[in-house]
């Protein structure tokens, strides 16, 4: 691709385009700070029916930051809210905002009505609309029966009905009672359908069945109906409220924006259909039925087996047992099937107790269609056993009233001796099993593989080989040994302040030293040998705690730590004294050069000192 | 100085050809595991042999550990190399001494075959000492020795600044001393056996000299536990468990470290 070459012109072209466009963003603040605001509302349809919506919307001209209203209630008139839009136009450089706020109103029953004038808040200003006035029409079922008529309805209620019917009110509790919930609906249209539910609370509902669907004129309306069978069993005595029940499903609107009609409503005037082919609005519309009472009774006394196992209804029962031919120790399975029409959850199932002959393990109960199955496991203890007892289910028939016993065996089983060495259980339930002598060695092996490989190491890399590791060592005995010392030295110069000055001594003496040194340089004699006077004073009153004001050559000589000091150091001492003395009382003069060999003298004073007199 | 590209590329070429052929040759510890991995499978495919090389060639390359010791102690038993098996069963404990399958296998596999047991003093004290060996193995008895020698130091501190009774400063430093005597004894008998102790690879002839046509002076099992006292082209004095001593070939026992 061949790039032209950057003239001139073209830099001036760009630029202008650049110039505009941020004029033109530049002043689009201010024209729209310039509109005029104004808020208008207004609906899609005037005339609606009970199966059409229509579409409200408030629009605020001149502003974009408006809130959405607040609606009133409006008895018969269900109101939706559905978003904002906003828009933005430039014409011939004239610039316009808006916003609009949609609502759905769906009509509940028909009549006149009004939409009162909307207040609206914008940039602290109020503003209001007009009125508006609805009318909502019966409306005209396409495909309805001309023989039937139509009925008078005066809401959505009449035209959508749940209805709870259950025949049987005198029952007894466990027992199977049929429920049926009928759906009743004319001229709307219903979507989503669920099925009915409860509140069960002192009865249990089994799941509805698919739902029979037809159609019945009643009191001259044709309605379509949706009819949901189950049963439901009662869980506790005395008067039992059931229901009410409750079904939830959409309503279809036909939306009437004017350019959404639904052109197939001669085809589809099922109202059950959907709006497959648009122009339908959905509300949400959950309808409930009457609730109704049942007298749940207990089963009578009289005649309740001791062993009654609460099942109430109509059943059957089955038993069997396999295999019949078993040596002793070998397992029997029992099967048991109990099928009918009452509730079978929490009822006491049939099963073998433990005894002399048998040992019985707790048995497995699993459901199927209509029933339960109960298999138990039992071992004949001894080979006289020539019997499986005999197995019973009772329960109460609440049509004849009476408890009744449905027996199953005794189940005959041959039972031979066990073969030596094999576990035989006793019928003493704690008693481990009798084992004849085993004849049985086990094998042996080395152990298997290790599947981790551990930490893998470098032959030789052990950490005790590092040098970090006998430096720690020499670390560790350092500490061992120097440790206690310093340690013991440390409360030493806290607690006794005679070794803490003797200690201290040699280091003061140094700082005088620097001290002196300073002075020397500064050439002046009568600060010197004052600070010269002082540091001896000062170092022996460290050294052997005597009085600084008390030393002198005289005094010292009375110490036996001044004695060990060589004689010479000693009249070097006495010298310094008497030489400070006339230089600050007598203004003797000093050279630079003495003062030096004076400032050496001292030092060598303090190092011999520090050496002989520990 | 100018030097000639021509001669100079091809030298980068082998010297860096030589440094991969250098990587190439040292094993990473992830190749190891996979050769570990690798040894597993010929052993569960019954390929002991292949097994027993995957192993060593682990140890060839310089790393080692416990499962690997014990592995190949396995191999070389399923292989029928029970002297082999032993030395590596007994390297395996130097690493995990308590591991309950090594002692399970080694247990097995020693059975009946003579080894050294430890006598220092009463029979219990030897007892309760070579326990007290073995139960540790050699790094760990090295950081108990480290840890019982910091608190030592630590306790003489304390005891310094805290201006502790002598009394209380004896009983803990000698509690201390005593435990760290035991550790130092058993870390020293383990050296001592680790550098010391071989295993019959083969059962072979204990001769009187280092000499083939020499007198036999006994024989040794397969496994069987001897300590190396002097070594002399290529023979070694050797001391059984009974205290009989021999010269052995060096191929005929192989060495514990």
């Amino acid at each position: 691709m061949r790039i032209g070459k950057i003239t001139r012109r073209n830099v001036v072209f760009v630029a202008a385009l650049c110039f505009q466009f941020l004029w033109g963003a530049a002043r689009a603040p201010l024209l729209s700070a310039r509109q005029e605001i104004s808020v208008t509302a207004e609906v899609s349809a005037r005339r609606l029916t009970l199966q059409s919506s229509a579409q409200l919307t408030v629009t605020v001209t001149g502003a974009q930051n408006a809130d959405p209203v607040e609606l009133p209630e409006i008895d018969g008139l269900d109101l939706q809210y559905r978003g904002p839009s906003r828009r933005v136009s430039v014409v011939n450089g004239h610039y316009t905002s808006s916003v609009s706020f949609m609502y759905t109103v769906f009509p509940e029953k028909e009549g006149e009505f009004q939409i009162p004038s909307l207040n609206v808040m914008v940039d602290g200003r109020r503003f209001s609309t007009e009125p508006i006035s609805l009318r909502v029409e019966p409306s005209s079922p396409a495909g309805a029966d001309p023989s039937a008529g139509s009925g008078e309805f005066s809401g959505l209620e009449d035209r959508v009905r749940l209805d709870l019917q259950i025949p049987d009110r005198d029952v007894y509790v466990n027992q199977r009672v049929p429920v049926t919930v009928r759906l009743y609906v004319a001229e709307v249209a219903l979507n989503d359908l669920q099925y009915p539910r409860f509140d069960e609370t002192g009865y249990r509902v089994e799941v509805f069945s698919e739902p029979r669907r037809y159609n019945q004129v009643i009191d001259g309306v044709r309605y379509e109906i949706l009819e949901f069978q189950s049963v439901l069993y009662p869980t506790r005595t005395g008067e039992l409220k059931i229901g009410p029940a409750k079904l939830a499903g959409y309503l279809l609107y036909r939306d009437e924006n004017g350019g959404s009609r639904d052109h197939f409503g001669s085809l589809f005037d099922d109202p059950f259909f959907s709006g497959f082919f648009g122009g339908t609005q959905k509300r949400p519309i959950e309808v409930a039925s009457g609730p109704e009472v049942l007298n749940v009774r207990e089963v009578p006394e009289s005649g309740r087996p001791d062993n009654f196992s609460g099942a109430v209804g109509r059943f059957t029962f089955q038993a069997d047992a396999s295999p019949r031919e078993v040596q002793a120790g070998d397992p029997i399975t029992l099967r048991m099937r109990v099928n009918g029409d009452g509730n079978l959850a929490g009822v006491r199932l049939p099963e073998m107790a433990e005894g002399d002959e048998f040992r019985t393990y707790s048995p497995v109960v699993t459901s199927d269609q209509g029933g339960r199955i109960v298999e138990q496991v039992i071992i004949p203890l001894q080979k006289e056993v020539k019997l499986i007892p005999a197995l019973e289910f009772n329960y109460f028939d609440p049509q004849d009233r009476q408890f009744k016993v449905i027996r199953q065996g005794p189940f005959p089983v041959t039972v031979e001796p066990a073969p030596e060495g094999r576990a035989v259980f006793t019928s003493d339930p704690g008693a481990p099993p009798a084992f004849s002598e085993p004849d049985e060695s086990y094998g042996e092996d080395i152990v298997y593989l290790k599947s981790r490989d551990g930490f893998l190491r470098e032959k030789g890399k052990v950490f005790y080989r590092h040098p970090l590791y006998f430096i720690y060592w020499v670390i560790l005995l350092a500490l061992g040994a120097g440790g206690p010392w310093l340690i013991k030295r440390r409360q030493r110069l806290e607690e006794d302040p005679v070794f803490a000055a003797r200690v201290s001594a040699p280091k003061t003496a140094r700082q005088d030293l620097h001290k002196l040194q300073r002075l020397l340089d500064n050439g002046n004699p009568g600060e010197f040998y004052d600070s010269l006077f002082q540091t001896l004073q000062n170092y022996f009153s460290r050294k052997w705690q005597l009085p600084a004001g008390e030393i002198s050559p005289a005094s010292l000589q009375e110490h036996a730590f001044y004695r060990r000091l060589e004689a010479r150091t000693r009249m070097i001492v006495q010298e310094l004294f008497e030489l400070c003395e006339s230089v600050r009382f007598s203004s003797r003069r000093r050279e630079r050069q003495d003062m030096r060999e004076d400032y050496r003298k001292v030092e060598a004073l303090i190092r011999e000192s520090e050496k002989r007199c520990k | 100085m100018q030097v000639n590209p021509k001669i100079l590329l091809p030298v980068l070429i082998i010297m860096a050809a030589g440094c991969l052929a250098a990587d190439a040759a040292v094993l990473t510890r992830t190749g190891a595991f996979a050769l570990f991995a690798r040894a597993a499978r010929h052993y569960q495919d019954g390929e002991f042999k292949q097994a027993r090389e995957a192993y060593q060639s682990i140890l060839d390359a310089g790393w080692e550990s416990g499962p690997v010791y014990y592995n190949l102690g396995n191999t070389c038993y399923r292989m029928g190399q029970k002297g082999r098996a032993i030395v590596n069963y007994e390297r395996a404990l130097q690493f995990m001494p308590r591991d309950g399958d090594l002692r399970f296998n080694y247990r097995y596999v020693t059975a009946g075959v003579p080894k050294f047991s430890f006598s220092f003093g009463p029979r219990l004290v030897s007892r309760a000492l070579e326990r007290h060996a073995s139960f540790y193995s050699q790094d760990e008895m090295v950081i108990i020795l480290t840890a019982l020698a910091t608190a030592m130091v630590l306790v003489i501190l304390i005891s310094q600044w805290q201006r502790w009774p002598l009394k209380r400063l004896w009983w803990c430093e000698g509690g201390l001393a005593i435990l760290f005597i035991i550790f130092l004894t058993g870390f020293i008998l383990k050296v001592q056996y680790r550098l010391n102790s071989a295993f019959a690879v083969d059962a072979s002839e204990a001769k009187f000299e280092p000499n083939p046509e020499a007198t036999t002076h006994f024989r040794l099992q397969e496994g069987e536990a001897v300590r190396i006292l002097r070594t002399e082209f290529g023979w070694l004095k050797i001391e059984r468990p009974d205290g009989q001593m021999g010269w052995v070939p060096g191929q005929a026992v192989e060495r514990l470290e």
